[in-house]
C-alpha cells in the first residue's frame, strides 16, 4: 500500500472482459440473425437484429481497441497505440450514438407495428367478409336456378288452372276492347251464340243485344261505374232466337286510368235462375232484426209495467197535490214508451219466421217447464188435447211465449191454488184450431173486460196488462184472434169449474197456404 | 411508389415535413418544426458575421464521448422502462434482455464516473513502473482514488450486460424455433 496499488487487475479484467464481450456480442448477433431468418416477416426480430448489430459494433470497436492495446504494449509499440487510440475512441462514441438512436427508435417502431397489425387485422376481417359474400353469392347462384324453376312451375300450374276454368266453365267468359269488339271468349259462349269462333272474334258484343238501348245502358253503366253486376239483357243468338242473359262485367284500365276494354262473365237465364233473380232475396237480416226487436220489446215489458203500476198508485195517493202533474207527465211518457214498444213489436211480427208447428207438442213443452212451478203453487192442471189437430204455420218461440204468458197470468191469479185447464180443439169448418187456457181463479170484473187487452197495465189480480196486449199482437201476427170469457160460457169449461178462459184461434196451415 | 415520393407523401410514416395526418392531434414536434425551420433559414441568410469553421479544442472529444455515454445510458433506461410497460413477452428471454439493458445503463454511469475522475486525478496519481504492467496507483488514497480504482474495472458491468443479451437472444431463438416447429407439426 505504501508503494501504491497495482493496476494489473484492471488490465487483466479489461483484457478478459473485452475478449468475452467480442465472443458474446457475436453470438448474440448470430442468434438474432437466426431469428430474422426464422420469421422474416416479424419486424421485432429485424429490430432486435439491428440493435444487436449496433451493440456488437460497439463491443468490437471497444474491445478490439482494448485488446489491441495490450498486444501493442506486449510488442513494445505503445507509440503506435497512441496514434490509433483517438480513432478507437471516436468509433466507440459513434457506436454509442447509433445504439442510442436505434433504441429510442424502438417506440416509433412499436407504433408502426401496431399500425401494421391493425391494418392486417382489418384486411383479414375484410377478407373474411369477402369470403362470406362470395359464399353467399355462390349459394344464391346455385339456388337461383332452382327458385326460377319452381317459380316457373308454379306459374304454369296457375296458368293451367285459369286455362281450365276458361275452357271448361259453363258460364260465358269474354274479353272485349273498349268499342265492345270481342277479343276472346270461351267455348261455352261460342256454343251459346251458335256461331263459329272466327266469326265471333272482332265482332261487337252490341250485335248480340236484342235492344240497342240496352247496349247503350250496359256500356254507359260499365264505363261510368267501372263494373256491372247481374245486368239482365236479352241476347239474339246466331239462330235468331232470344235468350235472357245475366252479365257481370268489369272495365279494364291501363296505368294512366284510360279504359282499354272490359271483360265479363255471363250466365243464361233459365226458368229457375230467372225466378231466383226476380224473386226478392230471402231476408235473413230482416228476420234477425225482427227477432232482436221482439226481444227488446219483451224485455221492456216488465219494467214499463212496473213504472206504470207504481205511477198509478202514486197518482191515487197524491191526487190533491201539485206533484200529481209530474206523475201525469211520467204516465204520459210511459204511454209513449209503450206505443213505441208496440210499434217495435208490430214491426218485428211482420218478419216472424214461420214454420209448420204442432200446437199440442208446443203446449207440452211449455207445460214441461211450468208444471213444477204450478205444482208448488198447488195448481192442478187439466189437459184435454185433441189428438187430430192439424199443423199450423207459426213461430214456435213466439207462440210458446204466448202460452207461457197466459199460463203465468192464471197462476198469479190463483193465490191459494186451484185448477188450470188446457184444451185444444180443431174446427174443420173454419179450418182453424182453438187453444183454451183457463183457470178457476177470480173472475175478471165486467168493467175490466173491455180494457183487458189494452196496453195500459192493470193489477195482476184482475189480469190483463201488457202481457195480454203483447200476446194479442203476436196472435194477430199469426193471422189468428184471441178472446176471453169470464165467466165461461162453454159447457165443458163450466163443468170443469173454470171461471176465466182465453180462447186462441189460429188458422191451420193448409188454409193459410191457399190464402 | 418511389422511396423519395413516399417520404414526401403526407400519409408517409417517415415524412420529411411533419404532418399530423387527417383527424389527428398535432404533436409538439409538429408545432415546433416550422418556427425552428424558419429560425434556421433566418440564420442562414443573416447579414451578421459568421464564423464558418469552428475550432475544436482538445477537451471536445472527451465532452462528446461523455455526452454519448449519457445518451447511451438514457436510451438503455428508456428501453428498459418501455419494455416493462409494454412487454413484448413474459418469457425468461425478455427478462434477460431487460437485465442486459439495465447493466448497460449501469456500465454507462460507471464509464461517465471513471472518465470524469481521470480528468480530476492529479498527474502523479499513476506511478509509472519499469514497464506497462507494473503501473501503480500512487498513495495517499482518498475516496476519489478508491472510486477511480474500482470504477476502472468497468467490465464487471458490461460483461454481464452482453452476457444477458446473449442469453436473451439465444432463448428467443430457441423459443421461436420450437414454436414454429410445433406449428409445423400441427399443420
Amino acid at each position: 500500500m505504501e508503494n501504491g496499488i497495482s493496476l494489473f487487475s484492471v488490465y487483466l479484467v479489461d483484457f478478459v472482459g473485452s475478449s468475452l464481450m467480442i465472443i458474446f456480442s457475436l453470438a448474440s448477433t448470430r442468434y438474432t440473425w437466426g431469428l430474422k431468418k426464422l420469421e422474416p416477416k416479424r419486424m421485432r426480430w429485424s429490430y432486435l437484429f439491428w440493435l444487436c448489430m449496433a451493440l456488437t459494433i460497439f463491443a468490437l470497436s471497444r474491445s478490439i481497441g482494448h485488446v489491441l492495446k495490450y498486444f501493442f504494449v506486449l510488442l513494445d509499440h505503445q507509440d503506435l497505440w497512441k496514434k490509433i487510440t483517438p480513432y478507437s475512441g471516436g468509433l466507440n462514441t459513434i457506436t454509442f450514438i447509433i445504439v442510442g438512436i436505434l433504441t429510442f427508435y424502438y417506440a416509433y417502431m412499436h407504433e408502426i407495428i401496431d399500425l401494421f397489425r391493425n391494418e392486417a387485422r382489418d384486411l383479414a376481417n375484410t377478407n373474411v367478409r369477402l369470403k362470406e359474400a362470395h359464399m353467399a353469392v355462390r349459394q344464391l347462384n346455385l339456388s337461383l336456378e332452382q327458385k326460377v324453376d319452381a317459380q316457373i312451375s308454379s306459374i304454369r300450374e296457375e296458368e293451367q288452372k285459369y286455362r281450365d276454368l276458361f275452357q271448361h266453365s259453363k258460364d260465358f267468359i269474354f274479353f272485349c276492347d273498349k268499342e265492345g269488339r270481342i277479343n276472346d271468349t270461351n267455348p261455352s259462349f261460342i256454343e251459346f251464340l251458335n256461331e263459329r269462333k272466327e266469326d265471333i272474334l272482332d265482332k261487337s258484343l252490341a250485335t248480340f243485344f236484342s235492344e240497342e238501348n240496352e247496349w247503350n245502358t250496359f256500356q254507359n253503366d260499365l264505363f261510368t261505374r267501372g263494373f256491372l253486376k247481374d245486368f239482365k239483357v236479352e241476347f239474339r243468338t246466331g239462330d235468331e232466337t232470344l235468350h235472357g242473359l245475366l252479365i257481370t262485367a268489369t272495365s279494364v284500365k291501363d296505368d294512366q286510368g284510360t279504359i282499354r276494354g272490359f271483360n265479363g262473365i255471363g250466365m243464361e237465364l233459365t226458368a229457375t235462375t230467372s225466378a231466383v233473380v226476380n224473386e226478392e232475396p230471402p231476408c235473413e237480416t230482416k228476420i234477425s232484426l225482427s227477432a232482436f226487436a221482439a226481444q227488446i220489446a219483451d224485455e221492456l215489458d216488465n219494467p214499463l209495467e212496473m213504472i206504470a203500476g207504481y205511477t198509478r198508485l202514486l197518482e191515487k195517493d197524491l191526487q190533491n197535490r201539485e206533484d200529481g202533474d209530474m206523475l201525469k207527465s211520467i204516465r204520459k211518457q210511459v204511454n209513449h214508451c209503450l206505443q213505441v214498444e208496440e210499434e217495435l213489436r208490430e214491426t218485428a211480427l211482420h218478419f216472424l219466421e214461420m214454420t209448420p208447428l204442432d200446437v199440442n207438442s208446443c203446449l207440452e213443452e211449455v207445460m214441461g217447464l211450468m208444471e213444477p212451478v204450478l205444482s208448488l203453487d198447488r195448481i192442478l192442471v187439466l189437459r184435454n188435447l185433441s189428438p187430430d189437430l192439424p199443423l199450423i204455420s207459426a213461430n214456435k218461440k213466439r207462440l210458446s211465449k204466448i202460452f207461457f204468458n197466459l199460463i203465468n197470468s192464471s197462476r198469479q191469479s190463483m193465490d191459494h191454488g186451484g185448477f188450470l185447464g188446457i184444451w185444444t180443439r180443431y174446427h174443420p169448418d173454419q179450418e182453424e184450431i182453438e187453444v183454451i187456457i183457463g183457470d178457476n181463479g177470480p173472475q175478471v170484473p165486467p168493467e175490466f173486460m173491455e180494457v183487458l187487452f189494452d196496453p195500459l197495465p192493470t193489477t195482476k189480480k184482475s189480469r190483463g196488462g201488457l202481457g195480454l196486449h203483447a200476446s194479442l199482437g203476436m196472435i194477430r201476427a199469426h193471422d189468428g184472434r184471441m178472446t176471453v170469457n169470464s165467466p165461461t160460457e162453454d159447457s165443458e169449461l163450466i163443468a170443469a169449474d173454470l171461471n176465466v178462459a182465453f180462447h186462441i184461434f189460429i188458422p191451420e196451415i193448409k188454409k193459410k197456404m191457399l190464402n | 411508389m418511389k422511396p423519395i415520393k413516399s417520404l414526401l407523401a403526407k400519409n408517409s410514416h417517415f415524412p420529411i415535413f411533419p404532418y399530423p395526418g387527417r383527424g389527428k392531434r398535432k404533436t409538439w414536434t409538429v408545432h415546433m418544426f416550422y418556427p425552428v425551420f424558419a429560425l434556421f433559414l433566418l440564420s442562414v441568410f443573416s447579414p451578421a458575421p459568421a464564423y464558418g469553421v469552428q475550432v475544436h479544442s482538445a477537451p471536445e472529444g472527451l465532452y462528446v464521448h461523455q455526452m454519448a455515454h449519457l445518451f447511451f445510458a438514457g436510451a438503455m433506461l428508456f428501453l428498459f422502462i418501455y419494455l416493462k410497460k409494454f412487454p413484448l413477452g413474459h418469457s425468461t428471454a425478455w427478462r434477460y434482455i431487460r437485465l442486459s439493458l439495465f447493466f448497460f445503463f449501469l456500465w454507462n454511469i460507471n464509464a461517465l464516473i471513471v472518465h470524469t475522475l481521470e480528468v480530476y486525478l492529479p498527474q502523479d496519481a499513476i506511478i509509472a513502473g519499469t514497464d506497462f504492467w507494473s503501473r501503480r496507483l500512487a498513495p495517499p488514497f482518498d475516496l476519489t482514488k478508491w472510486v477511480y480504482f474500482f470504477t476502472k474495472h468497468d467490465h464487471i458491468w458490461c460483461v454481464p450486460a452482453i452476457f444477458f443479451l446473449f442469453f436473451g437472444t439465444r432463448s428467443l431463438y430457441r423459443e421461436t424455433a420450437k414454436r414454429l416447429s410445433d406449428q409445423g407439426r400441427k399443420e
